[in-house]
Protein backbone atom coordinates (compact mmCIF):
# COMPACT_ATOMS: atom_id res chain seq x y z
CA UNK A 1 0.00 0.00 0.00
CA UNK A 2 1.31 3.64 -1.61
CA UNK A 3 0.42 6.85 -0.27
CA UNK A 4 -1.48 7.49 -3.55
CA UNK A 5 -3.43 4.27 -3.24
CA UNK A 6 -4.11 5.71 0.63
CA UNK A 7 -4.65 8.78 -0.92
CA UNK A 8 -7.59 7.56 -3.49
CA UNK A 9 -9.34 5.10 -0.62
CA UNK A 10 -9.77 8.57 1.67
CA UNK A 11 -11.04 10.65 -1.08
CA UNK A 12 -13.56 8.28 -2.32
CA UNK A 13 -14.45 7.86 1.14
CA UNK A 14 -14.27 11.42 1.88
CA UNK A 15 -16.73 12.40 -1.06
CA UNK A 16 -19.30 9.22 -0.83
CA UNK A 17 -19.53 8.44 3.00
CA UNK A 18 -18.97 12.43 4.12
CA UNK A 19 -20.68 14.22 1.10
CA UNK A 20 -17.33 16.35 1.04
CA UNK A 21 -17.26 18.57 -2.50
CA UNK A 22 -14.48 18.77 -4.27
CA UNK A 23 -11.70 18.56 -1.21
CA UNK A 24 -8.58 19.41 -1.97
CA UNK A 25 -5.35 18.04 0.08
CA UNK A 26 -4.55 20.80 2.15
CA UNK A 27 -7.84 21.92 3.09
CA UNK A 28 -8.23 22.53 6.52
CA UNK A 29 -11.03 19.87 6.73
CA UNK A 30 -12.64 21.40 9.66
CA UNK A 31 -13.07 25.18 8.38
CA UNK A 32 -13.79 23.99 4.81
CA UNK A 33 -16.06 21.02 5.22
CA UNK A 34 -17.28 20.99 8.50
CA UNK A 35 -15.92 17.99 9.76
CA UNK A 36 -15.83 17.60 13.08
CA UNK A 37 -14.49 15.11 16.08
CA UNK A 38 -17.65 12.72 15.21
CA UNK A 39 -16.63 12.57 11.72
CA UNK A 40 -13.34 11.80 12.99
CA UNK A 41 -14.41 8.59 14.64
CA UNK A 42 -16.48 7.60 11.59
CA UNK A 43 -13.30 7.98 9.60
CA UNK A 44 -11.46 6.04 11.75
CA UNK A 45 -13.75 3.06 11.15
CA UNK A 46 -13.20 3.48 7.56
CA UNK A 47 -9.32 3.25 7.73
CA UNK A 48 -9.54 0.44 9.92
CA UNK A 49 -10.75 -1.13 7.21
CA UNK A 50 -8.42 0.71 4.69
CA UNK A 51 -5.89 -0.90 7.19
CA UNK A 52 -6.90 -4.37 7.69
CA UNK A 53 -6.56 -4.39 10.79
CA UNK A 54 -7.83 -2.52 14.58
CA UNK A 55 -6.32 0.63 15.68
CA UNK A 56 -5.17 1.05 19.18
CA UNK A 57 -6.53 3.51 21.47
CA UNK A 58 -3.58 5.81 21.73
CA UNK A 59 -3.84 5.50 17.64
CA UNK A 60 -6.88 7.19 17.73
CA UNK A 61 -6.15 9.78 20.30
CA UNK A 62 -3.05 10.69 17.50
CA UNK A 63 -5.94 11.24 14.52
CA UNK A 64 -7.54 13.97 16.16
CA UNK A 65 -4.60 16.11 15.18
CA UNK A 66 -5.41 15.80 11.67
CA UNK A 67 -6.52 19.09 9.96
CA UNK A 68 -6.16 17.80 6.35
CA UNK A 69 -6.11 15.29 4.14
CA UNK A 70 -2.67 14.92 3.70
CA UNK A 71 -2.37 15.10 7.52
CA UNK A 72 -4.42 11.66 7.49
CA UNK A 73 -2.54 10.08 4.82
CA UNK A 74 0.59 10.75 6.64
CA UNK A 75 -1.29 8.93 9.49
CA UNK A 76 -2.12 5.94 7.60
CA UNK A 77 0.76 5.45 6.72
CA UNK A 78 2.59 6.25 9.83
CA UNK A 79 0.73 3.63 11.02
CA UNK A 80 0.86 0.81 8.36
CA UNK A 81 4.53 1.23 8.30
CA UNK A 82 4.80 1.22 12.16
CA UNK A 83 3.09 -1.99 11.94
CA UNK A 84 5.16 -3.74 9.08
CA UNK B 1 -45.51 44.05 46.07
CA UNK B 2 -42.11 44.10 43.70
CA UNK B 3 -40.10 43.61 47.03
CA UNK B 4 -42.20 40.95 47.94
CA UNK B 5 -41.77 39.07 44.68
CA UNK B 6 -37.98 39.68 44.71
CA UNK B 7 -37.52 38.31 48.14
CA UNK B 8 -39.79 35.05 47.64
CA UNK B 9 -38.06 34.68 44.37
CA UNK B 10 -34.72 35.31 46.13
CA UNK B 11 -35.95 33.07 48.84
CA UNK B 12 -37.00 29.94 46.84
CA UNK B 13 -33.96 30.74 44.59
CA UNK B 14 -31.29 29.96 47.60
CA UNK B 15 -33.61 26.67 48.69
CA UNK B 16 -33.05 25.33 44.73
CA UNK B 17 -29.95 26.26 45.28
CA UNK B 18 -29.25 24.67 48.70
CA UNK B 19 -30.86 20.94 47.06
CA UNK B 20 -28.00 21.49 44.43
CA UNK B 21 -24.92 21.65 46.56
CA UNK B 22 -26.63 20.38 49.97
CA UNK B 23 -28.99 18.24 49.33
CA UNK B 24 -25.94 16.41 46.94
CA UNK B 25 -23.24 16.50 49.28
CA UNK B 26 -25.71 15.90 52.17
CA UNK B 27 -27.98 12.76 51.23
CA UNK B 28 -26.93 11.94 47.46
CA UNK B 29 -23.19 11.89 47.64
CA UNK B 30 -23.62 8.50 49.79
CA UNK B 31 -25.89 7.47 47.08
CA UNK B 32 -23.26 7.67 44.54
CA UNK B 33 -20.90 5.91 46.86
CA UNK B 34 -23.13 2.93 47.54
CA UNK B 35 -23.54 2.46 43.60
CA UNK B 36 -20.05 3.05 43.13
CA UNK B 37 -19.03 0.04 45.58
CA UNK B 38 -22.48 -2.47 45.34
CA UNK B 39 -23.55 -1.78 41.82
CA UNK B 40 -21.34 -3.93 39.11
CA UNK B 41 -22.61 -1.64 36.32
CA UNK B 42 -21.44 1.58 38.13
CA UNK B 43 -22.66 3.89 34.45
CA UNK B 44 -26.47 2.76 34.37
CA UNK B 45 -26.09 3.02 38.40
CA UNK B 46 -24.92 6.51 38.37
CA UNK B 47 -27.34 7.76 35.43
CA UNK B 48 -30.35 6.50 37.67
CA UNK B 49 -29.10 8.21 40.62
CA UNK B 50 -28.66 11.82 38.38
CA UNK B 51 -32.38 11.18 36.99
CA UNK B 52 -33.65 10.78 40.88
CA UNK B 53 -31.49 13.73 42.08
CA UNK B 54 -32.59 16.14 39.31
CA UNK B 55 -36.27 14.58 39.60
CA UNK B 56 -35.90 15.54 43.53
CA UNK B 57 -34.78 19.09 41.98
CA UNK B 58 -38.11 19.46 40.13
CA UNK B 59 -40.37 17.73 42.33
CA UNK B 60 -38.82 20.48 45.17
CA UNK B 61 -39.52 22.93 42.49
CA UNK B 62 -42.99 22.56 41.44
CA UNK B 63 -43.55 22.78 45.92
CA UNK B 64 -41.95 26.16 45.92
CA UNK B 65 -42.72 27.58 42.74
CA UNK B 66 -46.70 28.50 43.01
CA UNK B 67 -47.16 29.29 39.52
CA UNK B 68 -45.15 25.97 38.21
CA UNK B 69 -46.27 23.28 36.42
CA UNK B 70 -44.63 20.65 34.10
CA UNK B 71 -46.13 18.92 31.81
CA UNK B 72 -44.07 15.71 30.37
CA UNK B 73 -47.07 13.43 28.15
CA UNK B 74 -46.44 9.60 28.24
CA UNK B 75 -45.04 9.76 24.90
CA UNK B 76 -42.30 11.59 25.91
CA UNK B 77 -41.17 9.46 28.64
CA UNK B 78 -41.58 6.31 26.64
CA UNK B 79 -39.13 7.43 23.85
CA UNK B 80 -36.92 4.23 22.93
CA UNK B 81 -33.55 3.78 21.48
CA UNK B 82 -32.91 6.93 19.72
CA UNK B 83 -30.58 9.68 19.33
CA UNK B 84 -33.15 12.79 21.28
CA UNK B 85 -32.10 16.66 19.97
CA UNK B 86 -34.02 19.38 21.62
CA UNK B 87 -34.16 23.05 21.51
CA UNK B 88 -32.15 25.02 24.02
CA UNK B 89 -33.34 27.23 26.27
CA UNK B 90 -32.00 27.54 29.67
CA UNK B 91 -29.84 25.79 32.34
CA UNK B 92 -32.70 23.74 32.89
CA UNK B 93 -33.03 21.84 29.93
CA UNK B 94 -30.38 19.44 30.68
CA UNK B 95 -31.36 18.79 34.37
CA UNK B 96 -34.62 18.29 32.70
CA UNK B 97 -34.10 16.02 30.31
CA UNK B 98 -32.00 14.02 33.02
CA UNK B 99 -35.10 13.72 35.46
CA UNK B 100 -37.51 12.59 32.50
CA UNK B 101 -34.74 9.54 31.37
CA UNK B 102 -33.42 6.96 33.42
CA UNK B 103 -30.95 5.72 31.52
CA UNK B 104 -29.62 9.19 29.86
CA UNK B 105 -26.30 10.20 28.05
CA UNK B 106 -24.77 13.31 26.79
CA UNK B 107 -22.05 15.65 26.15
CA UNK B 108 -20.87 17.58 28.98
CA UNK B 109 -18.51 20.93 28.45
CA UNK B 110 -14.99 19.46 29.27
CA UNK B 111 -13.79 22.04 32.16
CA UNK B 112 -16.89 19.92 34.30
CA UNK B 113 -14.73 16.75 33.88
CA UNK B 114 -12.33 18.74 35.99
CA UNK B 115 -14.43 19.58 38.84
CA UNK B 116 -13.94 17.71 42.04
CA UNK B 117 -16.60 15.22 42.72
CA UNK B 118 -19.02 16.34 39.64
CA UNK B 119 -15.78 15.32 37.08
CA UNK B 120 -15.64 11.99 38.86
CA UNK B 121 -19.75 11.75 38.50
CA UNK B 122 -19.90 12.56 34.98
CA UNK B 123 -17.11 10.39 33.81
CA UNK B 124 -18.98 7.83 35.91
CA UNK B 125 -22.04 8.21 34.30
CA UNK B 126 -20.67 7.71 30.97
CA UNK B 127 -20.95 11.43 29.75
CA UNK B 128 -18.92 12.03 26.91
CA UNK B 129 -16.82 14.99 26.82
CA UNK B 130 -16.06 16.92 23.74
CA UNK B 131 -12.56 16.55 21.80
CA UNK B 132 -11.53 20.34 22.36
CA UNK B 133 -9.55 18.83 25.42
CA UNK B 134 -6.29 16.88 24.71
CA UNK B 135 -6.41 15.34 28.06
CA UNK B 136 -10.25 13.85 27.40
CA UNK B 137 -9.89 12.63 24.53
CA UNK B 138 -9.44 9.12 25.17
CA UNK B 139 -12.83 9.25 27.37
CA UNK B 140 -14.45 11.19 24.04
CA UNK B 141 -13.15 8.34 21.85
CA UNK B 142 -14.45 5.51 23.96
CA UNK B 143 -17.74 7.17 24.79
CA UNK B 144 -18.55 8.05 21.20
CA UNK B 145 -17.52 4.35 19.97
CA UNK B 146 -19.88 2.56 22.83
CA UNK B 147 -22.70 4.70 22.09
CA UNK B 148 -24.17 2.36 19.31
CA UNK B 149 -23.98 -0.58 22.04
CA UNK B 150 -25.97 1.85 24.62
CA UNK B 151 -28.45 3.38 22.56
CA UNK B 152 -29.60 -0.32 21.30
CA UNK B 153 -29.79 -1.01 24.80
CA UNK B 154 -32.66 0.89 25.29
CA UNK B 155 -30.02 3.85 26.29
CA UNK B 156 -31.07 7.84 25.16
CA UNK B 157 -28.61 10.31 24.21
CA UNK B 158 -29.85 13.70 24.06
CA UNK B 159 -28.38 16.87 22.88
CA UNK B 160 -28.78 20.50 21.82
CA UNK B 161 -27.49 20.55 18.37
CA UNK B 162 -27.70 24.39 18.14
CA UNK B 163 -24.56 23.72 21.47
CA UNK B 164 -25.46 26.60 23.08
CA UNK B 165 -28.82 28.25 24.64
CA UNK B 166 -30.93 30.13 22.18
CA UNK B 167 -30.37 34.19 22.88
CA UNK B 168 -33.74 35.26 21.80
CA UNK B 169 -35.56 31.62 21.88
CA UNK B 170 -35.61 31.39 18.44
CA UNK B 171 -34.59 28.13 16.58
CA UNK B 172 -30.66 28.62 15.67
CA UNK B 173 -27.86 26.91 13.39
CA UNK B 174 -27.49 23.43 13.71
CA UNK B 175 -24.53 21.35 14.15
CA UNK B 176 -24.47 18.38 12.34
CA UNK B 177 -22.90 16.52 15.39
CA UNK B 178 -25.56 14.53 16.69
CA UNK B 179 -27.34 13.43 13.66
CA UNK B 180 -23.92 11.92 12.50
CA UNK B 181 -24.02 9.42 15.79
CA UNK B 182 -27.17 8.79 14.81
CA UNK B 183 -25.61 7.63 11.50
CA UNK B 184 -23.00 6.47 13.21
CA UNK B 185 -24.74 4.01 15.83
CA UNK B 186 -27.89 3.15 13.28
CA UNK B 187 -30.57 4.71 15.39
CA UNK B 188 -33.59 7.17 14.45
CA UNK B 189 -33.55 10.53 15.71
CA UNK B 190 -36.33 11.93 17.85
CA UNK B 191 -36.93 15.93 18.14
CA UNK B 192 -38.52 17.68 21.37
CA UNK B 193 -39.44 20.56 21.82
CA UNK B 194 -38.83 22.24 25.35
CA UNK B 195 -41.00 25.36 26.32
CA UNK B 196 -40.65 28.02 28.84
CA UNK B 197 -37.51 26.90 30.53
CA UNK B 198 -36.61 30.30 30.03
CA UNK B 199 -39.30 31.55 31.43
CA UNK B 200 -38.84 30.07 34.94
CA UNK B 201 -34.55 30.41 35.27
CA UNK B 202 -33.96 33.19 32.29
CA UNK B 203 -30.09 33.50 31.03
CA UNK B 204 -27.99 35.66 32.43
CA UNK B 205 -30.70 36.17 35.68
CA UNK B 206 -29.36 34.42 39.14
CA UNK B 207 -33.28 34.48 40.20
CA UNK B 208 -35.89 32.19 39.63
CA UNK B 209 -38.71 33.43 38.81
CA UNK B 210 -41.15 31.56 40.91
CA UNK B 211 -44.73 33.00 41.32
CA UNK B 212 -45.64 33.55 37.59
CA UNK B 213 -47.84 31.14 36.19
CA UNK B 214 -45.25 29.38 34.13
CA UNK B 215 -45.91 25.68 32.70
CA UNK B 216 -42.51 24.04 31.06
CA UNK B 217 -43.89 21.71 28.44
CA UNK B 218 -41.79 19.25 26.49
CA UNK B 219 -43.47 17.55 22.95
CA UNK B 220 -42.16 15.04 20.61
CA UNK B 221 -42.08 17.34 17.39
CA UNK B 222 -40.85 14.43 15.30
CA UNK B 223 -39.80 10.85 14.74
CA UNK B 224 -37.20 10.19 12.17
CA UNK B 225 -36.15 6.99 11.30
CA UNK B 226 -33.59 7.22 8.50
CA UNK B 227 -32.54 4.93 5.41
CA UNK B 228 -28.90 5.17 6.39
CA UNK B 229 -27.78 2.93 3.46
CA UNK B 230 -29.59 4.72 0.90
CA UNK B 231 -27.84 6.00 -1.68
CA UNK B 232 -29.94 9.59 -1.75
CA UNK B 233 -29.09 9.80 2.33
CA UNK B 234 -27.36 12.84 3.51
CA UNK B 235 -26.42 14.26 7.08
CA UNK B 236 -27.07 17.68 5.97
CA UNK B 237 -30.59 16.75 4.57
CA UNK B 238 -31.19 15.32 7.73
CA UNK B 239 -29.70 17.81 10.07
CA UNK B 240 -31.85 20.58 7.59
CA UNK B 241 -35.14 18.05 8.05
CA UNK B 242 -35.04 18.49 11.57
CA UNK B 243 -34.44 22.10 12.13
CA UNK B 244 -37.35 22.83 9.55
CA UNK B 245 -39.56 21.05 11.88
CA UNK B 246 -38.25 23.75 14.58
CA UNK B 247 -38.72 26.72 12.35
CA UNK B 248 -42.13 25.10 11.59
CA UNK B 249 -43.28 24.76 15.16
CA UNK B 250 -41.84 28.35 15.93
CA UNK B 251 -44.11 29.81 13.11
CA UNK B 252 -43.37 33.33 11.74
CA UNK B 253 -41.64 35.71 14.40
Amino acid sequence: MNREDIEKKLLEILIEEFEMEDPGLDDNLREVHGFDSIDAIELLGHIELILGYDLTQEEKKLAMDIKTINDICDYVLNIHEGRS
Amino acid sequence: MSFLKKSFDFFVTILLWFYFVGGFFIFFIAVYAVAYVVCRDRETAFQAVNHYFYKGFFILARIVCPGLSIDVPEEVKNIGPCVVVCNHLSFLDPILLISIFRRNKTFVRSDFFQAPVFGWIIKTSGYISPMTNPALVGNAIEGIEGLEDYIKSGGVLFLFPEGSRSKDGRVGKFSKGAFGIAKLCSVGVTALYIENTEKVFTPGRFLFNTLEKNTIKIRVLKELSPKYDDESFSIKSLKDEVRNVYVERQGPN
